[in-house]
């Protein structure tokens, strides 16, 4: 076996190099107008709003800050101006069904001038209306009818009071009827002076009395009669007086519109509304006064405005002068913003509302265009979703409240006619809700057709590194930073590609990139320096970190307090340095942990105490399986692991979790079993397979730094290292101080691609590998791991033996 | 206050029906005696020939509704006329205490005009509904108890069978004596009560003695802030045809000393002043 170099200096970090750029500050370079790094998502949302078929809706997909509401945006908007400007739409009242608000459409741009018609003809009827009442035209032919109807029943009155009179009679009007009497000399006849007329004179009146009566009554049964007559008669009056107004103003209107037919069906319906109605066009123009009724009392008439509302226009799309289709970003996705709502107004306590009370939603803004939406918060309003779905499969806008879907809420409510709906929608989000949503929604396939999935990192090398530069100068101006010098530029592609954690890969989300160069600008304008340079970038991220590196430097205390042991020097059995990784918002940092291991006499079992207490997630636990089985499958195939070894992760109270410890844990575990020391001056890192072969991990920067931090502060000693697997040696992209250090030969890094390599640089003893008769060398750490397990199992196999003896002779007695 | 120097009215009287017209004479005789802090007495007659017919044979009541018929019964008649007098009491109380004046009710029984002229004796104004119960519908002639009243009577009478409205035209023909003075200082106050513009009407016999009336009704009615136009006829065929005409623009008040059947029809209130 070779012996392992440590890494070169160069391998450490792979630094952007200014030199790559033949500008001098960003102001030289052109706005980038392409989108780089994103071509599989760029296509997408060309097919996507490319596509004009039912389902082909859109999810953009990616981490936040990858840019897809400005890519989505940019696209969309190319293609929207090239698209017709949709219909405008109104609500106005349905006079057949009140609670069902009729939706009338227009050519874009024309909603505008119905509601200015409309007003003017409303404006124009309330004093035409009145003034042709006042007329004296009017009041003659209605006086005249009027009197004709008098006559007539006076007439009959006159009549019958006539015919009274010529027979000794009259007629007089009690409290609720009427009566005749009889009458003499200009006055009604006494009990006692009718007593004393002849009997046949009595006789006689009293017949007529009768005869009378029947005639009268004939009379009276005509009087209903002829006021119904009377008031068709003035009704007729009404309506031509009115229809007269109207036609001519109506004619105008309709001119205009003529080509719309349930335009003209509503305005047909206008007029006999108003020809029905006119009287609430007569009613004073002054509403009663607000605020003086009191509870118990009956409510006040409603005002002429609140009356004549039912004539108004509710405009509740309008395009006035726009280009292209529209196109919604809604940000605050709530199911009413969404599907429109229908408002209330309070009256004498009671809730009530009308079709001008509807309110549109963004599906109606952007009907014939494109909606923008954020999935995560449109998840986060109840009901939000299922209404855009019912929608989207409805193909047609139709506003109700969710609370008459859960409750029974007690106010007058409405049913507007739904409006067709023709858009496509955007949903903007992270991937965890896509799959969630294509696993659990059976609907969601069906409506969301096309998936843009962002990337979160790009390809790096100098031709990408040159378009990023671009890209960081558009974004510079953009939020008006100052230009940055090409070595600010080198210095931002750095941290982009620590960002990532690869050094041959930049990260897409340009927010955390324009988050820094804004913080960079900070420090550049403290300096008051015109431009930005690789010092301002380099404090920029110092200042982050200072930041949010409370609990880091506390770890690093308690590690040099020696509250939490770390050794970094020295030898010992069973014992060796780790390192694990802390996530504290966006910031993380390495930690070295002590990890031990202790065996005995036992049956093959590795005891992972983590695992036992609970502290340790599957991963961690499916590592140290691994581990055990390679274990066991080099050293004791033809024989029982006839050991028990128990791992720990020394002070840690938290819980672990992943894998990268798996490598560490099994060489704690072969020093502990040959009896090797382990030189604590290194810390590993690293998962292995059942063949001992080291795998990537993730956050390797991190843990290298972690372990550097703390020897730095103890004083290198030159011994110190960490030992990392091959396969992350392209992650690397390490601090400067690091990187120094490691060219003063103060530190090093190993590329370990097996558990052999490291063993030896952790004993100093060769690994040792079977010769020709299976056997490892005399002394190697393999031989000495063999023979102490055969040892065991031996001890095992005589122990066992003993005890079936002892209880065989024990059954013998 | 000046205006009520010169027309000062104690009491008016108004005779009530529980006709609709009659509550208009209610209103108008209730605003006049505010205006002029006098105390309002209103009067409800229980027909004394109405409760002789119950002893009639042969009397029977037509329901005016129905035109079912029963026989007349004193019980029930006094009923049904206490009830009229209790509803008019209602309104007077009613309109008095929101016009916060001095009131009195007083439920009389007896021949109408009589106990209406009896009545009228102590009062300065007399106001009635313009008709009475008529049979059906609004009838078109001077109500038979009006006649009577303004026949017999010997004071102001105010004969009104709509609602006096701000604005509405108040007229008042002028001759020049002291009766004529006061009618046109009356017709003044209505003039400043209800806003409205006041057409003198001068008749007389020549161009000079319209100028000398004319001057002295200006001289009246300096007292009163209003807006005074005149009016000069010859005849009573002239006068009738200048009210005619005033009226067909908007029926307004006549003030006048003289009845003439054609008033009738024409005006919303008519004082007279026998």
């Amino acid at each position: 076996m070779r012996t392992l170099k440590p890494l070169p200096p160069e391998a450490l970090c792979k630094y952007c190099d200014p030199n790559l750029f033949d500008f001098t500050t960003t102001d030289e370079l052109e706005d980038l107008s392409d989108v780089i790094g994103q071509t599989r998502a760029v296509d997408s949302i060309q097919f996507g709003i490319g596509i004009r078929r039912d389902g082909y809706n859109l999810y953009a997909m990616g981490l936040p800050g990858t840019g897809k509401h400005s890519i989505v945006e940019r696209f969309v908007s190319q293609q929207a101006l090239s698209e017709p400007s949709p219909s405008d739409w109104c609500y106005v009242h349905n006079f057949k069904e009140t609670h069902r608000p009729t939706a009338l459409e227009f050519p874009s741009g024309m909603g505008e001038q119905f509601r200015q018609d409309m007003e003017n003809l409303l404006t124009d009827l309330r004093s035409a209306i009145p003034s042709t009442f006042e007329r004296e035209e009017y009041r003659v032919r209605r006086k005249a009818i009027e009197e004709e109807f008098e006559e007539r029943q006076n007439e009959a009155f006159n009549k019958i009071q006539e015919q009274a009179q010529s027979r000794g009679l009259t007629l007089l009007r009690t409290p609720t009827g009427l009566v005749f009497a009889p009458y003499q000399d200009g006055k009604v006849l006494s009990p006692e002076e009718f007593e004393q007329l002849p009997d046949d004179l009595k006789q006689k009146l009293e017949s007529e009395v009768k005869q009378l009566q029947d005639e009268l009554q004939k009379i009276l049964h005509h009087v209903p009669i002829w006021e119904r007559e009377l008031r068709q008669r003035i009704e007729e009056l009404n309506h031509e007086v009115v229809t007269f107004v109207i036609d001519p103003l109506l004619k105008e209107i309709r001119g205009k519109y003529e080509t719309l037919s349930h335009v003209i069906d509503y305005l047909n319906a206008v007029q006999r509304d108003v020809v029905d109605n006119f009287e609430d066009f007569l009613l004073p123009q002054t509403g009663p006064k607000a605020g003086g009724t009191l509870p118990g009392l009956p409510a006040p008439a409603p005002s002429p405005d609140t009356i004549l509302r039912r004539y108004r226009v509710n405009l509740l799309v309008r395009h006035d002068g726009a280009q292209g289709a529209p196109i919604v970003y809604e940000d605050n996705p709530a199911y009413q913003n969404l599907v429109g709502r229908i408002e209330y107004m309070a009256q004498m306590g009671a809730l009530t509302t009308d079709f001008t009370l509807i309110k549109p939603g963004a599906l109606h803004r952007a009907n014939g265009g494109y909606l923008m939406l954020d999935a995560h918060r449109l998840f986060a309003y109840p009901f939000a979703w299922e209404g855009l779905k019912r929608t989207l499969r409805a193909k047609q806008i139709r506003i109700e409240t969710p609370g008459q879907m859960i409750s029974q809420i007690n106010t007058i409510t409405l049913e507007p006619e739904p409006i067709p709906l023709n858009v496509k929608i955007i949903l903007l989000g992270d991937r965890m809700i896509y799959y969630l949503l294509a696993n659990a929604d059976p609907d969601f396939e069906e409506l969301f057709k096309v998936a843009a999935d962002f990337d979160d990192d790009m390809d790096r090398d100098p031709d990408t590194q040159r378009l990023y530069a671009q890209l960081i100068a558009t974004l510079a101006r953009k939020q008006s930073v100052r230009p940055l010098e090409r070595s600010a530029v080198a210095r931002l592609i750095d941290y982009s590609a620590r960002l990532v954690g690869d050094a041959e890969k930049l990260t897409a989300r340009m927010e955390s990139i324009v988050d820094l160069m804004q913080e960079a600008d900070y420090w550049a304008d403290r300096d008051g320096n015109g431009v930005l340079l690789a010092k301002h970038v380099q404090q920029a991220i110092d200042a982050r970190i200072r930041r949010s590196n409370r609990i880091q430097e506390r770890t690093q205390e308690a590690i040099l307090r020696d509250f939490i042991r770390i050794d970094t020097e020295g030898e010992v059995v069973g014992q060796i340095n780790g390192l694990s990784v802390m996530q504290l918002g966006n910031f993380s940092f390495g930690r070295p942990s002590r990890i031990t291991a202790r065996i005995r006499l036992g049956r093959g079992e590795v005891i992972d105490i983590e695992r036992e207490v609970a502290l340790s997630g599957a991963i961690h636990s499916k590592g140290v399986l691994i581990l055990s089985s390679f274990l066991g499958a080099r050293y004791a195939v033809e024989r029982p692991l006839s050991l028990s070894a128990s791992l720990v992760f020394e002070q840690s109270y938290g819980g672990v979790d992943g894998d990268s410890a798996s490598s560490t844990e099994l060489y704690a575990l072969l020093s502990a079993i040959a009896e090797v020391p382990i030189k604590q001056s290194f810390a590993v890192t690293g998962s292995v397979d059942q063949y001992g072969n080291v795998q990537v991990i993730g956050g390797v920067n991190e843990k290298i730094e972690g372990f550097f931090d703390v020897c730095k502060a103890r004083g290198l000693t030159g011994d110190q290292g960490v030992l990392i697997p091959a396969g992350n040696v392209k992650n690397l992209m390490l601090k400067q101080e690091v990187i120094d250090a490691v060219e003063a030969g103060q530190f090093h890094i190993y590329p370990v691609e097996h558990i052999d390599q490291g063993i030896e640089l952790l004993t100093g003893i060769p690994a040792g590998e079977r010769d020709e008769n299976g056997e490892y060398p005399e002394g190697s750490i393999n031989q000495r791991v063999e023979a102490r397990l055969s040892e065991l199992a031996e001890v095992r196999a005589k122990f066992g033996k003993g005890v079936k003896e002892n209880n065989e002779s024990s059954n013998d007695e | 206050m000046q205006v009520r120097a010169n027309l000062r009215m104690q009491r008016i009287v108004v005779a009530l029906d529980a006709s609709p017209y009659s509550r208009v004479a209610l209103r108008i005789a209730a605003e006049l005696a505010a205006s002029l802090g006098a105390k309002l007495i209103s009067i409800f007659v229980e027909d004394a020939t109405l409760l002789g017919l119950v002893d009639l044979p042969i009397v029977n009541e037509i329901d005016i509704r129905s035109g079912a018929v029963r026989p007349i019964n004193r019980q029930s008649l006094e009923k049904e006329l206490r009830a009229l007098a209790r509803e008019v009491e209602s309104w007077t109380a009613e309109i008095a205490q929101g016009l916060d004046i001095p009131w009195e009710f007083r439920l009389l029984r007896g021949n109408i005009v009589a106990e209406i002229i009896e009545a009228a004796r102590q009062a300065d104004l007399i106001s009635l509904g313009r008709f009475g119960w008529s049979l059906t519908g609004k009838p078109r002639r001077l109500g038979s108890i009006a006649r009577s009243v303004l026949q017999e009577s010997s004071i102001p009478t105010l004969l009104l069978h709509e609602e006096i409205r701000r604005g509405q035209p108040i007229m008042v023909t002028f001759s020049g004596d002291e009766v004529e003075t006061q009618i046109l200082r009356m017709a003044a106050h209505l003039a400043w009560l209800y806003q409205s513009e006041l057409t003198v009407i001068l008749q007389g016999k020549s161009s000079e003695q319209m100028e000398q009336l004319q001057q002295a009704a200006k001289q009246v009615l300096d007292e009163w802030p209003v807006h005074v136009r005149f009016r000069q006829v010859l005849n009573d065929d002239e006068l009738i045809r200048t009210i005619d005409k005033i009226q067909r623009e908007h029926n307004g008040v006549l003030l006048s000393r003289q009845y003439h059947p054609q008033f009738e029809s024409m005006l919303c209130a008519l004082i007279l002043f026998p």
